[in-house]
């Protein structure tokens, strides 16, 4: 009962139907890349967009359930990184809370922010459930940097954060770009988008 | 491995008991498994005997070579990246197992990679088990009975349904694509140029639709107080409840026993 | 007897600098088939959003005056209330899909387990609104694999399940082909026939002529003309609203000004009444000759 009354207190109906839409963003944007066979992930950009349009712990949610139906649909490894794509979320809404999405450059600072917080969420979840070995492109890095004498703990740090750095700002940027896009009957619907359109 | 055409998750519509078992007694089982392999004793006789139960359980359910080519498809370039990184380049590795022309494959590594993957297997069948049984508009039901949060019944349930639909407009999209013989195989900044008009329609058009969504919602009774009914019947026991409540309770023991020791 | 009434209504969304409704006071009776008509962005999908509540209980903006349902103001009931009284259907035939049902008959039943109805009575009343819709062949299939003019009914379906007295329409014939849109006009009449009261808002205003008995028209947040079909759609006005007259209109213009229309009868706006006027003129003739 007292998670139902949380809910309706935090989430009104259209904030719940613009995180589902979310989700399927990211998913559809996961997708797209992989198929135009592109090296980012672009997983994200509606979990950003949540942040920005509806706050940290709206952002926070869409991540999480994002990797949940993933797992639903792919593969359950996606589920393991929930607590990753939920990092995402409340890091954006936080950004944007903060006034860092006003202008398209302060949204690339956004993006590196929001690089840290994933990394300091995924670097775990890589070591202890997956021994700092994911079966991705990254795992180069990984071994180049253990190869080279660094510890594993290291090693993760590092190429976690070298291949998430460009995709999030690239993400944190292009959701800037469709949040200014969106026309004002939409924004007015969603009272943090403020937080971006006007100063 | 295709998802199911109607559903767009990996649910097989096959009837056995593990299709009939309840959602949530299934994410039980998902959580005592994590728990269990991770919190519990790291000897691989254990592990491999929690492995085999799991395997077990798929088995009598009809699941095994489902669960099985999945499993090959996500373990297996796991396999191929962690065996060799660790045996060769795992920090702790001090036992030399064999040298092959100036490779050397060390005990450490190899162990600690074998018992990393055994591990997550464990929790991968377990997790399998569930996405394979579990028709989502099941799951849907159950989370909407259990947290009484329509909110949290929606969004987890509503995203399959609109992409299933939206699938098809990226098929669409991707037809229109190739027969334009557009930059799917082009130089990679052609590309990221042709992803900015392929995204930014949808995304667009998916957020404006947003309000009508939730008016639609609303004037359907999403918000009402009322107590609701349900059309969807979902087959529950005192017996299945009380399994989860143990499997919870088993779960919060391990846990605390590993945060002590 | 009046069931809903407008009382100088006023509405501003907000961060609006003009009203989308200004001072509008309309009183609709039981069994009446209103269309809505004007241009874009002249009022109409706001008036259907005020006559459910959508406006004001959904948006933060500024509104003026009262909307009332059997006397009942909608500001002291929910949107989810005032749904059992008054059915909105919207222009997007998608979007008013739930999006958590698999089927068309679960779809159809969303709306009740919302508001408890024990399941008998649901079961049974999927059914009799599905039988009247003809969409009992797809009520196993995913509401995402109708066509637009399916899920528009379904989305009068899923409308009409919880039997409000009152159905509005906000332009739902915008995404479907002239067959679609002759299909739900035809079902709104059905329906009209059982004693609900209609109100659409329609730019097609040739399925006006021919279903409504009362068109109004709005001019910039304004109510402008109000009256019969015949009266309103043939009025001199309608281009200053950036309407067209109807194509009965219009070849009715060009036989009066050749003299071939009957000098004291008004212009027609349906295929309907030209045809009365054509005959009329027929017997005056054969009368003369």
């Amino acid at each position: 009962m007292s998670l139902n009354r949380r809910f309706k207190e935090d989430f009104t109906t259209t904030t719940v139907v613009l995180m589902s839409i979310a989700i399927v963003i990211n998913i559809v944007g996961g997708q797209l890349v992989s198929m135009l066979k592109l090296p980012i992930f672009l997983d994200s950009i509606g979990t950003v967009l949540v942040g920005l349009l509806a706050g940290p712990w709206a952002g926070g949610l869409t991540g999480l359930l994002t990797n949940l139906i993933w797992g639903m649909i792919s593969s359950p490894v996606a589920a393991a990184f929930s607590p990753v794509a939920m990092a995402i979320g409340i890091a954006a809404g936080l950004c944007a809370k903060y006034g860092l999405f006003k202008t398209w450059w302060l949204a690339m600072i956004s993006g590196v922010i929001i690089t840290v917080f994933n990394a300091i969420v995924a670097v775990p979840i890589r070591l202890y459930m997956f021994g700092g070995i994911t079966g991705s492109g990254a795992d180069f890095i990984t071994s180049y940097m253990l190869a080279l004498g660094k510890d594993l703990f290291g090693s993760v740090v590092i190429s976690v954060f070298t291949a998430n750095l460009i995709d999030k700002v690239i993400t944190a940027v292009l959701a800037w770009g469709i949040v200014k896009a969106l026309p004002l009957r939409t924004t007015t619907r969603l009272p943090r988008a403020k937080n971006v359109v006007s100063a | 491995m295709a998802p199911n055409k109607t559903t767009a998750t990996l649910f097989i519509d096959k009837d056995s008991w593990l299709q009939r078992l309840h959602p949530l007694t299934k994410l039980s089982y998902i959580l005592l498994t994590g728990v269990a392999a991770y919190g519990g004793p790291s000897s691989l006789l254990y592990i491999c005997l929690l492995l085999f139960c799991n395997a077990v359980i798929t088995a009598s359910g009809g699941l095994l070579k489902d669960t099985a080519k999945a499993l090959l498809r996500v373990i297996l370039p796991l396999l191929l990246f962690m065996i060799p990184i660790h045996s060769f380049l795992f920090p702790g590795n001090r036992t030399v197992l064999l040298e092959f022309h100036g490779m050397i494959v060390y005990q450490e590594g190899l162990l600690f990679a074998i018992s990393t993957l055994t591990k997550l297997t464990v929790v991968l069948i377990a997790s399998f088990l569930f996405v394979f049984s579990t028709h989502p508009a099941d799951l849907i039901t159950a989370l909407s009975h259990t947290c009484r949060s329509p909110s949290l019944a929606y969004l987890l349930g509503s995203p399959l349904l609109l992409l299933a639909s939206m699938r098809e407009r990226i098929e669409t999209i991707q037809a229109a694509q190739r027969a334009r013989g557009l930059d799917v195989d082009g130089n990679m900044f052609r590309r990221f140029l042709s992803l900015a008009p392929l995204l930014l329609p949808l995304v667009l058009g998916a957020i404006v639709e947003v309000e009508q969504r939730s008016i639609a919602l609303e004037v359907r009774g999403f918000k009402s107080t009322s107590i609701k009914t349900s059309l969807r019947k979902l087959s529950d026991s005192a017996l299945q409840r009380f399994c989860r409540w143990l499997m919870l309770a088993i779960a919060a023991v391990v846990l605390l026993l590993h945060g002590l020791g | 007897m009046i069931q809903l009434e407008t009382d100088h209504l006023t509405y501003l969304y907000p961060g609006s600098e003009s009203p989308a409704l200004h001072e509008v006071s309309i009183k609709i009776n039981r069994g009446e088939f209103v269309a809505v008509t004007g241009a874009n962005n002249s009022g109409k999908s706001t008036l259907c959003y005020a006559f459910a509540g959508v406006i004001p209980h959904l948006y933060n903006g500024h509104m003026k005056g009262r909307v009332l349902i059997d006397g009942q103001d909608n500001k002291d009931r929910t949107v989810s209330e005032i749904a059992r009284h008054l059915g909105l259907v919207l222009q997007i035939p998608g979007s008013q899909m739930s999006g958590v049902r698999y089927t068309v008959f679960e779809e159809v039943a969303f709306g009740l387990e919302n508001r408890g109805v024990p399941r008998e009575q649901m079961l049974e009343r999927v059914q009799t609104v599905l039988a009247l819709f003809g969409l009992e062949e797809q009520a196993t299939r995913s509401p995402f694999h109708l066509s637009g003019g399916q899920q528009q009914r379904l989305a009068l379906a899923t409308v009409l399940a919880v039997d409000p007295a009152i159905i509005v329409l906000d332009e739902p014939t915008t995404f479907l082909d002239p067959q679609g849109a002759k299909l739900v006009f035809e079902i709104l009449r059905k329906l009209q026939q059982q004693g609900k009261t209609i109100i659409i808002a329609e730019q097609r205003l040739d399925l006006i002529a021919t279903y409504a008995d009362r068109v109004l028209a709005f001019d910039r947040a304004k109510l402008v003309l109000d009256g019969i079909p015949r009266e309103v759609l043939t009025s001199a006005m309608l281009p200053d609203l950036k309407l067209k007259h109807t194509r009965y209109t219009q070849v009715a213009q060009v036989l009066q000004q050749k003299g071939l229309w009957p000098d004291k009868l008004t212009l027609p706006a349906s295929l309907a009444e030209t045809v009365d006027g054509l005959s009329l003129r027929r017997k005056t003739h054969d009368y003369l000759c």
